[in-house]
């Protein structure tokens, strides 16, 4: 187990090494943001010095090479816009994001698995061709449309909850989160709805996948035979098998829930690290959107590797061992 | 040649080519006649698209047609010269919504479209080279696919344009850099079951040219599963087109679009104007939703135990 | 004698697919009384694994039960409801699969999936249900059952987990056992150790066995009586010795070629395979294989001749041959 998290560690600074090089060579490649950051009326020379107080002077691989050494370090940089450290800014923002991510991830699940499960055990009944009409639907709408919408019924036509924002933050396992008020669940129910509905989708088509699979399993007879209730053979075993095709994908999930948390959190103004990256890319704050891009990486290596692990704590068959890639 | 004889692929598959819509019609309608239903709408939505400017009452991106007094109408409302009526309402600058819509599915169609066609020819060439010549090749190709998929597409898409810029090619090179592995993964995959058989081995034997056994023997038998994966990347790629185009990321901020025109509508959200917010919407959805049922009834039909 | 514990009666399974309809067991009738062995033997395809679930009702879709009844304690199992059927499966009648290797759930532990089959069906404590399950896994021959229980199938050979299967079929002491091949896997000793706990349960509880196998000379040690299946027939059927010892019909025959004798020169082969099971039988359904058929085998049907079908489904018997 140790050898493998090591290994892991070693391919996850691989990566973001990678990563880093891409991402600084193409923001580079965007252009020169020094105009944006002095006014229109400066002078040739303060805009030259703005440019060498920044260290925008220098070629660009001396500046990825600085670049790196701060990394090490665990500084990414000062935000052009903010004048402010990167990742105290990423940091900042960091648990709204999680907060709102979790939250949907959960909505997701309890929306998902119990309709795939209805899809999966009557397969091919009426309930499962509406519930898979309805997954495929739910993953037509268009992530931010659909928000839309959620805010013009609920906030503005029935005024039930609020639109955007976090509302009362508090503290809450020590991180100031949404979840530790009322006010706090009221803001950030429709955001992670918004962002759950595509994610419960997926999980609806892959639990019937998994469970029509199962069902027509030896061992699903042999249970039957045993007299064991349907209850019994759905949500033991044959939900005890589906849960490892489950956590592949979960993890998938957890990505797609970062990337569209951005658009949701555009849509409802929730102050995470999404919102964050597209004002810096309307900006062109490029250490801010190389900053974004190295903790997602980063987050989605983590997601990996808890993947792996979770894998060997469902199904007995499989050892993590140091070999395994 | 005793080559067809074992197998009728190359020969079946033209054929196959002059009747496809119309066996497509035909595979639909056995699955469902709403499967059949969602085909139509959705080659009505193309056609729609193509002839936007014939069926349409303006071109609401050329403003001397445009009248700035007209702003705001509600669905139904006479124009102010009396000439049309705004069948879907007018926007905030005057434009005839329905118009609108016409124009951006135009744009969005295209750029989905263009984008999916040219991911499918890369990444199956992509595919059926990595197949083909397995070794180092194969490593390399399939590498960078790996590392494509374990990212979100409208993650490596939104951050290519945030690179490139917004702007209408830009965003048809960020769908195909961020779809093409979904082709190279299927087409390899089909195509490595199919060079195991023994019309392949033949064909090695008979020494025919590479390009030759590729277009002619591999090809074919990828076809079917490519077009699924065609169907339902199209679908995304229209979703994430809007999507990005909404942020700001996509097309360039005068050009007609869907999500440009759902962006509009947003800021109509508390005015009362919730049309312009709806309508640009429900065309963008049963776009996605069309070709997203003919996708998945293809999808049973060709392989009806496949998973997920 | 008494009254039978279970009467099959005209039992008919088919499976559709595309239009075409597969009959695989026809119109088989028997009784099965308490405490006594019964064996069916047949070449595999024969249909007899399919009337072991259709016993059961246990066939899912494409497979379904046609026609006939099976009745237990005075109830029809082909026609009852879902939850009454679910008291009897597993408790008193239990079955045995016939692969090991498929039948046992991978991620649940063995101790969990033999315990449930008690607590689905008797009101008792999880350490009653465990102590029953160590007992019956000690009858079996596993060694160290307690230490077991937490094991997954993976931990365990084909033989043991087969044995699980049988131990698991044990637990509720059910009336009726339905084995479909269960010792295939298992070394000789094992074999005979499970044979001898079988027929000691017969003996003691008066449960009773239908002991599928392909295998005669297991059978002819173990069963009170055999039935003789062939595409999807009762062909034959006996006390085992009379089986035995007087085979009525040329496969019953056929098979116990395949039984070592000592003094028997040379075994015979059959040869061919069981007929296609689409349509309906002209005539004789072995005849195309038959060393003994003539031209009257070829078309007309024979019928079960004689009570309790002891007579073969043959329009030139052996025994009667040989009389003659």
């Amino acid at each position: 187990m140790a050898a493998y998290l090591l290994q892991r560690l070693i391919q996850a600074i691989f990566v973001l090494l990678l990563v880093s090089l891409l991402i600084f060579m193409g923001v580079y490649a965007i252009g020169d943001p020094i105009e944006l950051l002095v006014s229109p009326d400066s002078t040739v020379e303060d805009i030259e010095r703005a440019r060498a107080a920044l260290g925008l002077d220098q070629p660009i691989w001396t500046q990825y090479r600085i670049y790196l050494i701060g990394l090490l370090q665990g500084d990414l940089g000062d935000s052009f816009v903010y004048n402010q450290p990167t990742i105290q800014l990423i940091l900042q923002r960091l648990p709204a994001t999680v907060e709102l991510g979790l939250v949907a991830f959960f909505f997701a699940l309890v929306m998902g698995i119990p309709l795939g499960l209805i899809a999966g055990y009557y397969a091919d009944k009426w309930a499962d061709h509406a519930i898979m009409n309805g997954s495929i639907f739910a993953f037509s709408l268009p992530n931010f449309w659909q928000g839309l919408l959620f805010i013009l019924f609920f906030s503005v036509w029935l005024n039930w909850l609020p639109a955007g924002d976090r509302g009362e933050v508090d503290q809450f396992l020590g991180v100031g989160s949404s979840l530790a008020t009322a006010d706090g669940w009221r803001h950030i129910f429709l955001p992670a709805f918004n962002l759950a509905l595509f994610n419960a989708a997926l999980i609806v088509r892959l639990t019937r996948s998994s469970i029509q699979e199962v069902m027509s399993s030896e061992y699903i007879r042999y249970a039957r035979a045993k007299g064991l209730s349907n209850r019994r053979i759905l949500l033991r075993h044959a939900f005890r098998n589906i849960q490892i095709p489950l956590v592949t994908v979960l993890g998938l999930e957890l990505g797609n829930l970062l990337a569209y948390g951005i658009i949701t959190e555009t849509v409802f103004d929730w102050p995470g690290m999404g919102q964050l990256l597209i004002n810096s890319i309307r900006l062109n704050d490029r250490p801010v959107i190389v900053g974004y891009l190295l903790v997602v990486v980063a987050m989605f290596i983590l997601i990996n590797v808890v993947v792996d692990v979770l894998y060997t704590l469902l199904d007995p068959r499989i050892k993590i061992s140091g070999s395994k890639s | 040649m005793s080559l067809s004889k074992t197998r009728k692929s190359p020969v079946a598959g033209e054929q196959e080519k002059v009747s496809f819509l119309s066996s497509l019609f035909d595979l639909l309608r056995r699955q469902s006649v709403f499967s059949l239903l969602c085909l139509v709408i959705f080659l009505l939505l193309i056609l729609a698209a193509i002839s936007a400017p014939l069926i349409t009452p303006q071109n609401p991106y050329d403003n001397a047609q445009v009248d700035f007094f007209d702003a705001n109408l509600a669905p139904g409302s006479m124009s102010g010269d009396g000439r049309f009526v705004y069948l879907l309402g007018s926007d905030a600058l005057g434009r005839d919504l329905y118009s609108a819509i016409l124009y951006g599915l135009r744009t969005s169609l295209s750029i989905s479209g263009i984008a999916a066609l040219l991911a499918l020819a890369i990444g199956t060439l992509a595919g059926l080279a990595a197949a083909y010549f397995r070794g180092m090749t194969d490593t390399l190709i399939m590498r960078a696919v790996d590392i494509k998929l374990g990212f979100p597409t409208i993650l490596v898409a939104m951050v290519i344009m945030s690179i490139f810029g917004a702007g209408y090619f830009n965003l048809v090179i960020a769908l195909v850099l961020a779809q093409w592995p979904y082709y190279a993964r299927t087409a390899r995959s089909v195509a490595l079951v199919q060079m195991g058989q023994e019309y392949i081995e033949a064909a090695r034997c008979l020494e025919l040219p590479v390009h030759r056994l590729i277009l002619v023997h591999l090809l074919p038998n990828s076809l079917p599963p490519l077009l699924v994966v065609f169907t339902l990347q199209l679908a995304h790629a229209a979703a994430i087109e809007a999507s990005l185009s909404f942020l700001g990321l996509g097309v360039s901020i005068e050009a007609p679009s869907l999500g440009l025109l759902i962006a509009n509508g947003s800021k109509e959200i508390l005015s009362g104007h919730a049309w312009q917010l709806i309508y640009p919407g429900l065309a963008l959805v049963l776009l996605i939703f069309t070709v997203n049922i003919v996708g998945d009834r293809l999808r049973r039909i060709l392989n009806p135990k496949e998973r997920g | 004698m008494a009254e039978p514990i279970l009467a099959v009666s005209g039992l008919c399974t088919e499976v559709v697919s595309d239009e075409k309809i597969a009959r695989i067991v026809r119109d088989v009738s028997f009784d099965l009384y308490p405490g006594e062995i019964l064996g069916v033997v047949g070449e595999s395809g024969c249909g007899k694994s399919m009337m072991g679930f259709a016993l059961l009702n246990l066939l899912d879709p494409p497979a379904r039960v046609a026609s006939g009844s099976v009745s237990f304690a005075g109830k029809d199992i082909t026609r009852l409801p879902a939850e009454a059927l679910r008291t009897i499966r597993g408790n008193r009648i239990a079955m045995i699969f016939q692969d090991p290797m498929v039948s046992l759930n991978p991620v649940l532990t063995i101790g969990e999936q033999m315990m449930e089959a008690v607590l689905a069906h008797q009101k008792v404590s999880r350490s009653v249900a465990k102590a029953r399950t160590i007992e019956a896994l000690e009858m079996v021959g596993i060694p160290k059952p307690a230490e077991r229980l937490k094991a997954y199938p993976h931990e365990f050979s084909g033989g043991m987990r087969q044995r699980v299967v049988i131990a698991t079929a044990f637990l509720n002491k059910p009336d009726i056992i339905i084995a479909d091949e269960p010792t295939t896997a298992l070394d000789v000793t094992i074999q005979a150790q499970i044979l001898a706990e079988v027929q000691k349960m017969a003996a003691q509880n008066g449960t009773a066995v239908i002991w599928i196998s392909h295998d005669m000379s297991l059978l002819s040690g173990l069963a009170d009586r055999v039935m003789v299946m062939y595409a999807g027939q009762i062909v034959e059927s006996g006390s085992t010795a009379s089986i035995i010892e007087q085979p009525n019909h040329p496969y019953t025959r056929a098979l116990m070629g395949a039984i070592p004798v000592p003094g028997r020169e040379k075994l015979e082969i059959l040869r061919g395979f069981p007929p296609n099971l689409l349509g309906e039988f002209t005539g004789c359904a072995f005849a195309p294989r038959c060393p003994l058929a003539r031209d009257h085998c070829d078309l007309e049907r024979p019928e079960a001749r004689g009570p309790e079908l002891t007579h073969a489904r043959c329009h030139y018997p052996l025994q009667e041959g040989a009389h003659s």
